[in-house]
């Protein structure tokens, strides 16, 4: 039996006055893989994964995603969970640990993105729930009226999404989302752990019963087959590599610190790059039996995929749904709650991520961390739940709050995960030293494995995401600013009130979050109270 | 996670919406690849004869991977044949409406079915293989002790 001792990891240099005290610990090594794949399990992985492969040849597209899982995905999944774990403490911390302020701004400015994508994301749940609650009636009916929309009446899925998204009930479906969230995370793995051991097996129980549907309508196999059959007309674009980059970066929620917080539970001898490897490869699993079940639908009715998280999980998939020849309520309500396990289970991760670097840089009680991250957040949420209808013709986003969480996405998600995974890629490598840094983590001279992660981190992955990062910003200046034609009154019609958004919001989210980060890396932490024990402290 | 405009995929979704007459029927069941099938396009009953019909494969895919066929021209009893170039979710179009259409694979496609194998053996086999050795090894015992370092802070 191997006796783990709590305190601080190798490695771990404790700066000149710091206390250490005890940690949290995952109860087992199942229950921090379930809380690690459910953190990277979300609702892009169910519906995207399949729409991005169709994209870009179907089977041909797991010949570049592959490449990324293994070049990047499972690489840099290694990283933070090492960064982490190392230290005993949440990304921040553990990266001031390392190399400085530098490394803490790094830390809190992914945090805090991580933060900002909670606030929308909570708020997509918030949908989520509100179309669970029409999955078992009014969402299957023919039409549903929306009164705020041109018609006054659109046919369902789509206008039962809309005329929940154009109500004052989304706001208390957020709420609703929010208090489960925190009440999840309100005694720290113990909470979590119990959680996620019935929410991730749940999740693919309801997976396998989806697909057992879908292979068992007219078709099923071959639209599976339509899938994966490969086409490697596109395999020489650039595009197609970069889309498979994108996509293991985004589907296994890199660059947010998360798991950083999560492997830092974790006992000190614990072998994280095997963790790492099997989270990153359940995620892909979950993406990979997804397919099967999306695909098989959509064949039999004769839906035309869209590579569009939203478009898919809130109309392309019901609408499918609703073609099923019995039991269109039971799939409906087993597809939404799929989707709010998921996304719950992620959510959790983002709060927990944030939670934890609070209390162990300022030690305040987990209880007052938890109500502030409510309030915080809701207030937030709400933002993005804004029911006010600036487009009525739907030529964009519809309401405001669709329109705030489209720009938002666009840039936390799209530029902040890749910029944090650079920096931590080029701090990691070249400021601390990726040969010490495996050193530590491996307790000796590094094998050969260990020569091809550091030949990965310290330079294939930088150089990866700044071509990604050079990509979306040639775009940008290609095309315009994303999101012009959201609040563009020639498309949306109106008197162009809303058109500064596109350029305020990038605008917001970079002063903003560089900002916060800066704050909060200035603010001398506190040490911890002499005598009291982490756990007991975070549960006070 | 990447979320788009909206507008087009109300049109995706509900294609029958976004037609108009004439209507197209076809026989009963899925279209196979490479079987020739008998179009009829409609106007209120009456034949429609001189539209032209598009097939468009892998709708919203790369522009490498979209294709399209020229099906052709509607007779005077307003049928066209039909031969599915692949399997698929196949958008056909013609003046004035579009319908989509699932054309089942002509034999079970070996390149299809050994990706889905060696994905499905990359990827579960070695979720499987992870969790095999996680539970061979013992749960750790974490000892409930405190290790004192660092110094207190001066005062």
């Amino acid at each position: 039996m191997i006796r783990y001792h709590r305190g601080p990891a190798a490695g771990s240099r404790p700066r000149k006055g710091e206390r250490v005290a005890k940690r949290q610990t995952w109860g087992s090594k199942l229950g921090f893989v379930l809380a690690a794949s459910g953190s990277a399990i979300g609702l892009g992985n169910i519906v995207f994964f399949g729409a991005n492969a169709y994209k870009y040849g179907g089977g041909a597209f797991y010949v570049p995603y592959l490449v990324a899982l293994a070049v990047v995905g499972i690489p840099v999944m290694m990283l933070e969970f090492g960064i982490g774990h190392s230290r005993q403490k949440a990304f921040p911390g553990a990266l001031r640990d390392m190399v400085g302020a530098p490394g803490e701004f790094v830390g809190w400015w992914a945090l805090i993105n991580a933060g900002v994508i909670s606030l929308y994301y909570v708020t997509l749940l918030g949908w989520v729930l509100g179309m669970l609650f029409g999955a078992f009636g009014p969402l299957w009916t023919d039409t549903h009226p929306t009164p705020n929309y041109a018609p006054a009446e659109l046919p369902n899925p789509i206008g039962y999404f809309f005329d929940t998204l154009s109500g004052g009930g989304a706001l208390v479906n957020v709420a609703i989302v929010w208090l489960l969230t925190v009440l999840i995370c309100s005694k720290g793995t113990k909470t979590i752990e119990a959680s996620v051991k019935f929410f991730v097996p749940a999740m693919w129980l309801m997976m396998i019963v989806l697909i057992v549907r879908g292979l068992t309508l007219d078709g099923g196999w071959d639209g599976v087959m339509y899938l994966f059959n490969p086409d490697f007309s596109a395999m020489g674009e650039a595009e197609v590599w970069r889309g498979a980059f994108s996509q293991i970066f985004f589907s296994l929620s890199l660059g947010f610190g998360l798991m950083s917080a999560y492997a830092s539970y974790l006992p000190k001898d614990a072998n994280t790059n095997n963790f790492a490897a099997q989270t990153s490869l359940l995620n892909c699993s979950f993406e990979y039996v997804a397919g099967f079940a999306i695909f098989s639908m959509l064949f039999a009715f004769s839906i035309v995929p869209k590579a569009s998280t939203l478009a898919m999980t809130f109309f392309v998939l019901p609408a499918g749904i609703k073609e099923l020849p019995a039991g269109v309520a039971v799939f409906g309500v087993l597809f939404f709650l799929l989707l709010l396990l998921a996304g719950i289970s992620s959510a959790i991760s983002l709060v927990e991520g944030v939670c934890s670097a609070v209390i162990d840089k300022w030690h305040v009680p987990r209880k007052l961390v938890l109500t502030g991250a409510f309030v915080v957040g809701f207030l937030g949420s709400m933002m993005f739940a804004l029911p006010q209808v600036i487009d009525p013709g739907l030529n964009g986003d519809g309401t405001l709050g669709l329109t705030l969480l489209d720009l938002f996405d666009n840039k936390a998600f799209g530029y902040g995960l890749l910029v944090v995974g650079l920096l931590e890629c080029v701090l990691i490598a070249w400021v601390y030293g990726i040969k010490r840094f495996v050193r530590e983590r491996r307790q000796g001279e590094p094998t050969l494995f260990d020569k091809g992660f550091m030949v990965l981190v310290g330079g294939v992955i930088p150089i990866t995401l700044i071509y990604l990062l050079y990509e979306a910003i040639r775009a940008e200046v290609r095309d315009g600013l994303y999101g012009r034609e959201l609040v563009d009154p020639a498309t949306i019609g109106g008197d162009g009130g809303w058109s500064w958004l596109a350029t305020a919001v990038p605008l917001i989210w970079g002063a903003g979050t560089v900002g916060l980060a800066l704050i909060l890396t200035l603010i001398k932490g506190r040490p911890a109270p002499e005598g009291v024990d982490r756990k007991e402290e975070a549960l006070a | 996670m990447r979320l788009r405009a909206l507008a087009l995929s109300l049109i995706l979704v509900l294609p029958a919406a976004a037609s108009a007459a004439p209507e197209l029927s076809m026989p009963e069941g899925h279209p196979v690849e490479g079987r020739a099938v008998t179009l009829r396009l409609a106007d209120d009953g009456r034949p429609a004869p001189g539209l032209a019909v598009t097939a468009v494969y892998r709708e919203n895919a790369h522009a490498a991977i979209r294709h399209e066929q020229a099906v052709g021209t509607t007779g005077a009893d307003g049928s066209v044949s039909w031969t599915p170039e692949s399997a698929g979710v196949v958008v056909l179009q013609w003046d004035g409406g579009s319908r989509n259409v699932s054309v089942l694979h002509g034999k079970t496609p070996a390149g299809g079915v050994l990706i889905a194998l060696l994905a499905g053996l990359a990827l579960l086999g070695g979720s499987v293989l992870f969790f095999i050795q996680m539970l061979r090894q013992p749960e750790s015992e974490i000892v409930e002790e405190t290790e004192a370092i660092g110094e207190p802070p001066s005062t």
